[in-house]
């Protein structure tokens, strides 16, 4: 082991792969954390949403940093809930079962853009007897306009900025536009400062309860911005690292694995074994992966463990066994081989442990190099829409951002995250693999 | 030694730089040589007479840390030519090297006839095709080569043949002095015969300086008529065949012969404990002192070379 | 003394099947074609002849690593049945190989223990303890101490003769009747040379080993072989004990390849060397008759070039395959 260590002591000699070095291990470090922070099953039910889940989070909104390079400041996703703002919420009796409740949400809105939507939502908990609430905004300017003015369900949202009688209130301008809007301006713009949404709540039993949760969506939202269904691009990218390593990763050494000891074995035994192997693989080359995949991926399932597991295996008789069997016939004749079968050392002795050792240094750099190509395929399956429907993968954000015309429209960061990681990924691998190649090759020459 | 020989070479240093530190292979070489007389250079592996050859013929690897000295051809400095010119002018022309396994440095897929007129062609000293094929001929009658080798290819020949094709490149632009690095070594014994009878046979009509380098002093026998002993990078005795053979001075040279086993008389063999120094960072006193019988305290510092009865011997014990 | 024998090859064929493109049988290339000897215990026999004439197969032949086509092998009394496996197994144990290439031979990723270890385990030496007791008085045998430093070396970290040496430990590991020594010293400087021959001559008489020393260069063949076997053509031209051998060489092919071989002698530049021309036959389509009869300056036209010269058994030890001397036999019969 040695041997290896002082060959790995050689690495820290090139730039590239101290980088793709430091590369990998941020992503392995991002890896981690989106496994310990979150278990795999949770991540893929908030990623196939539905009502409720991404209740918070504004449509399509760009990563909030953006703020950093913009002289007019566009406002973030600003959440106010009544239930974390004890403080803000009074409780009255009236008397008669009456219980009057006032909650005051403030916020400071100090921005140049106006916010993408506002919405309210009601929890409220009653047994038969619903609650009423009035609902009324205040500006920093001290103007008071009128929101709601309704009864309440269980759970209930008020839309505001799709709400045509407000619009028309607030004179054609929409809540997001219209509740924030300096009156005074003479184009469009935000009054900034402290607004208030004041609501005032009717309670008719005994121990009945009301909660408001204000949302002020913002134009920009988190990390890395939101997609089309309000989902935290965030969590895809998270959880799209460790799903793209470990699946780039079992897959390259299963293919690199297999195909080196097929290599090996086809090589010691020779004769027919060698001659079958040969032409089975020969036949592989010549056949079109990418369409076998997308046929199987259409007609059949689109798991990734079964398309995955189709590509290993197309895979291993690659190409490599040729390279593989090109050092194995060399290494074979070596004298020390020979003076192993002289002391009477098997057949598969010799292939595992006077061999394999020799073929190593070859094996290591082509394996990393394996891995992002693994990750890439992947990518490209999504992409063509072949991707496994379930996991949060970074080929299904780019699918879905095609299919939802990103680009059309201008979100960017939707493309461009998963992009940028992908291209980290092949770019980390793809150093390291190629100064490896470098280090251990110069002792190939001495085969 | 007479100092106005036809190669004269002198404080010649070739340095190489490596990752782990840079290596003296040739280490001020000095040494000179009559027209049409064959010197030796005897020495093992690691005592930088490869490196040797390379300097004379200004062969250079890449990292080349320090190349210095006088190399003076027939009253031409060398040194002072610039690259150019002395590709055109001296190398393969004046000069040529056989080099070390020679046999292996064919072109594989170009026909004999192609690769054996390719320094005529290159360097133009052929008027056309015809005349270049011409003196080919002659090269591959001058080494013993049928000529219906021409037109086959080098694996088509054996182990032999193919050293005396490339003995027939370098003979081929008629150059007055060749360098020859371990001709034979990888040879059997009748091949190894006939080639030296060759070299000889080049000797006799045409004159040619020969520079034969080797680490086998018998074979050196057959061919030598100024014999020079290499050590980790310097040369320590330089003399006439017939002295040195009949007895070395150096203590090196003397288990040298001592350690070569004779057929023809019965002899007690020794071999030299130890290994010769890197090159690397090179002892700083005389370089055999630690594997040498004969050290005394003198020899912690590097003895300049003593003249003794016409030769040249770098020992203290001969000051 | 039949007892004293250790090895006896009688009318050894190797041959090697030549098929083009994997299919077409197109000949055979005979290695080893009718050779008899007989090794005995102790006795340091060397074979001596250039590269294509087939002494490397016969080393091998004798290692176990390829199957005789013809002949039969007898090692220590018991006939080698190399259909056997297990037999087979045994029979290597007892015959230990070191390699022309010092460096070549060892494995570059393991250690020197492990090197060592390896054949002691493969051949069933269980015990840990034993194990390491033979590893250690194998580098002690072979002068490599102290044997601390050098048991977690690799090769690389070895000088040649040092790599050489590990070479024989290994081969002498278990504790082998034979060793068979294909061109030990000719990738090792002259200096080196001496030191490894000597050593292989220590173990000799120290364990009673037979060595069969398989080289081209006849001069290192005075100090250290008893008897001296001449091949040519995948033949055995001519055997004899050392001393008489060189002395008074009979076969033509004996006297060139001595006549060939200078010693150091300054006069040696003043003189051509008689050499017989031509090249060492084909293995593939070898002459008829005595194959060296093409090359030979004193060939018998019509009888050499016709049929094979028998073994002729000369005084004291000494057999040549030669019309010259098989004249008279030729002649009685006719």
């Amino acid at each position: 082991m040695t041997w290896l260590a002082s060959n790995l002591r050689l690495l820290g000699r090139y730039p590239s792969a101290v980088a793709g070095l430091v590369v990998i291990l941020v992503l392995v470090a991002t890896a981690i954390y989106a496994v310990v922070s979150m278990p795999l099953t949770e991540a893929i039910n908030l990623w196939r949403g539905g009502e409720g889940l991404w209740q918070d989070t504004p449509r399509n909104a760009a990563p909030a940093w953006l703020n950093l390079f913009r002289r007019e400041k566009l406002p973030v996703t600003q959440v106010l809930d009544s239930r974390n703002l004890p403080a803000g919420k009074k409780v009255e009796d009236l008397g008669d079962g009456l219980t009057e409740i006032r909650i005051v949400l403030p916020f400071e809105f100090n921005y140049d853009g106006f916010p993408q939507e506002v919405g309210v939502f009601t929890y409220a908990t009653f047994r038969q007897a619903r609650p009423h609430a009035t609902m009324r905004w205040v500006t920093p300017d001290g103007r008071e306009i009128p929101v709601v003015d309704s009864s309440l369900r269980s759970s209930d949202q008020f839309r505001l900025s799709q709400d045509s009688r407000l619009t028309r209130r607030l004179r054609n301008q929409p809540a997001d536009v219209g509740l924030f809007a300096d009156p005074n301006a003479t184009t469009p713009r935000p009054l900034k400062g402290t607004y208030q949404l004041v609501v005032e709540g009717l309670v008719f039993e005994e121990g009945a309860d009301i909660d408001v949760k204000l949302v002020v969506y913002g134009q920009l939202h988190g990390l890395a911005g939101t997609d089309h269904r309000r989902r935290d691009l965030m969590l895809a990218l998270l959880w799209g690292t460790p799903i793209a390593l470990i699946m780039g990763f079992v897959a390259a050494v299963g293919a690199s694995l297999s195909t080196m000891l097929i290599a090996a074995i086809g090589t010691w035994y020779g004769g027919w074994v060698d001659g079958l192997i040969q032409r089975i693989t020969e036949l592989n080359l010549i056949l079109p992966v990418l369409p076998i995949l997308i046929m199987i991926g259409t007609l059949y399932s689109r798991s990734l463990v079964v398309i995955m597991g189709l590509f290993v295996l197309l895979s291993v008789f690659s190409g490599g066994i040729k390279t593989y069997r090109a050092i194995f016939l060399q290494v074979k004749e070596s004298p020390y081989i020979e003076s192993a079968r002289s002391y009477s050392a098997s057949n598969m002795r010799i292939v595992f442990r006077y061999m394999i050792p020799r073929v190593l240094p070859v094996l290591i750099p082509q394996f990393v190099t394996l891995i992002p190509s693994f990750v890439f395929l992947e990518a490209t399956l999504s992409v063509l829409g072949l991707g496994d429907p379930l996991l949060p993968t970074w080929g299904k954000v780019l699918w879905e951002a095609e299919a939802n015309g990103a680009v059309f429209n201008g979100h960017y960061y939707w493309i461009l995250a998963p992009s940028v990681l992908l291209l980290l990924t092949g770019l980390g691998f793809s150093m390291l693999g190629f100064t490896l190649d470098r280090v251990f090759n110069p002792r190939l020459r001495g085969l | 030694m007479a100092s106005n020989g036809f190669l004269r070479v002198e404080d010649l240093v070739l340095h190489f730089r490596t990752g782990v530190g840079t290596v003296q292979a040739v280490d001020g070489v000095s040494f000179s040589l009559e027209r049409g007389r064959t010197l030796v250079i005897i020495g093992e592996s690691g005592s930088g007479k490869s490196s040797l050859a390379k300097a004379i013929l200004r062969l250079l690897p890449r990292n080349v840390q320090a190349y210095r000295g006088r190399v003076i051809l027939d009253g031409q400095d060398l040194m002072t030519l610039g690259e150019e010119q002395f590709r055109r002018e001296v190398r393969w022309r004046k000069m040529a090297l056989v080099p070390q396994a020679a046999q292996n440095s064919l072109n594989p897929v170009l026909r004999i006839d192609e690769q054996v007129c390719e320094p005529l062609l290159a360097h133009q000293r052929a008027p056309s095709r015809e005349a270049a094929m011409e003196k080919v001929r002659e090269a591959f009658r001058l080494v013993g080569l049928p000529v219906d080798f021409l037109s086959r290819y080098p694996f088509e020949l054996s182990g032999g043949m193919r050293q005396r094709t490339a003995i027939a490149m370098a003979l081929v632009s008629d150059p007055s002095l060749v360098v020859l690095d371990e001709p034979t070594s990888a040879l059997d014994v009748l091949t190894q015969a006939n080639l030296m009878n060759v070299f000889k046979r080049i000797k006799r009509e045409f004159g040619t300086t020969f520079i034969l380098i080797t680490h086998d002093i018998a074979t050196a026998s057959d061919l030598a008529d100024d014999v020079a002993v290499m050590y980790a990078g310097q040369i320590v005795e330089l003399a006439r065949a017939d002295r040195f053979y009949r007895e070395p001075l150096h203590p090196y040279s003397k288990k040298l012969m001592s350690s070569v086993p004779t057929l023809k008389q019965e002899k007690e063999l020794e071999f030299i404990p130890g290994r010769p120094p890197s090159l690397i960072n090179p002892p700083k006193g005389c370089r055999f002192a630690d594997r040498c019988p004969a050290r005394f305290d003198r020899c912690s510092v590097d003895p300049p070379p003593a003249a003794v009865d016409g030769r040249q011997v770098k020992c203290w014990l001969y000051h | 003394m039949t007892d004293d024998v250790l090895l006896s090859v009688e009318d050894l064929h190797t041959w090697f099947e030549l098929r083009r493109f994997g299919l077409f049988r197109v000949g055979h290339v005979r290695a080893v074609d009718g050779v008899d000897f007989v090794l005995h215990r102790g006795e340091a026999v060397a074979v001596v002849g250039e590269s294509g004439c087939g002494k490397s197969t016969l080393a091998r032949t004798i290692l176990g690593l390829y199957t005789p086509t013809r002949g039969r092998i007898v090692f220590d009394g018991t006939p080698l049945n190399t259909k056997d496996e297990r037999a087979m197994r045994a029979y290597r144990a007892q015959v230990g190989y070191v390699q022309q290439d010092p460096f070549g031979a060892l494995p570059p990723f393991m250690d020197v223990r492990r090197i060592l270890d390896e054949p002691l385990v493969i051949n069933g030496i269980k015990d840990r303890a034993t194990r390491e007791a033979r590893i250690r008085q194998a580098l002690e045998d072979v002068r490599l101490t102290p044997v601390e430093d050098f048991l977690g070396k690799f090769p690389h970290q070895l000088s040649g003769g040092q790599q050489q040496r590990l070479v024989i430990a290994r081969a002498i590991i278990l504790q082998p009747k034979l060793i068979v020594a294909d061109e030990p010293v000719s990738m090792l400087d002259a200096s080196v040379r001496v030191e490894i021959l000597q050593l292989l001559r220590r173990l000799q008489s120290a364990y009673n080993i037979s060595i069969l020393y398989i080289t081209h260069d006849l001069s290192t063949v005075r100090f250290f072989s008893e008897r001296i076997f001449v091949m040519y053509g995948a033949k055995i031209v001519e055997q004899a004990r050392t001393r008489d051998l060189l002395d008074n060489p009979q076969h033509p092919y004996t006297r060139a390849l001595l006549n060939a071989i200078p010693d150091p002698d300054p006069d040696n530049a003043h003189r051509f060397r008689e050499v017989p021309p031509g090249e060492p036959p084909s293995l593939l389509n070898p002459p008829a008759g005595c194959r060296f009869h093409p090359r030979c300056p004193a060939v018998i036209p019509g009888l050499c070039d016709v049929q094979a010269p028998p073994d002729v058994e000369l005084q004291q030890a000494h057999q040549v395959a030669c019309w010259l001397h098989a004249e008279h036999v030729r002649q009685e019969s006719a």
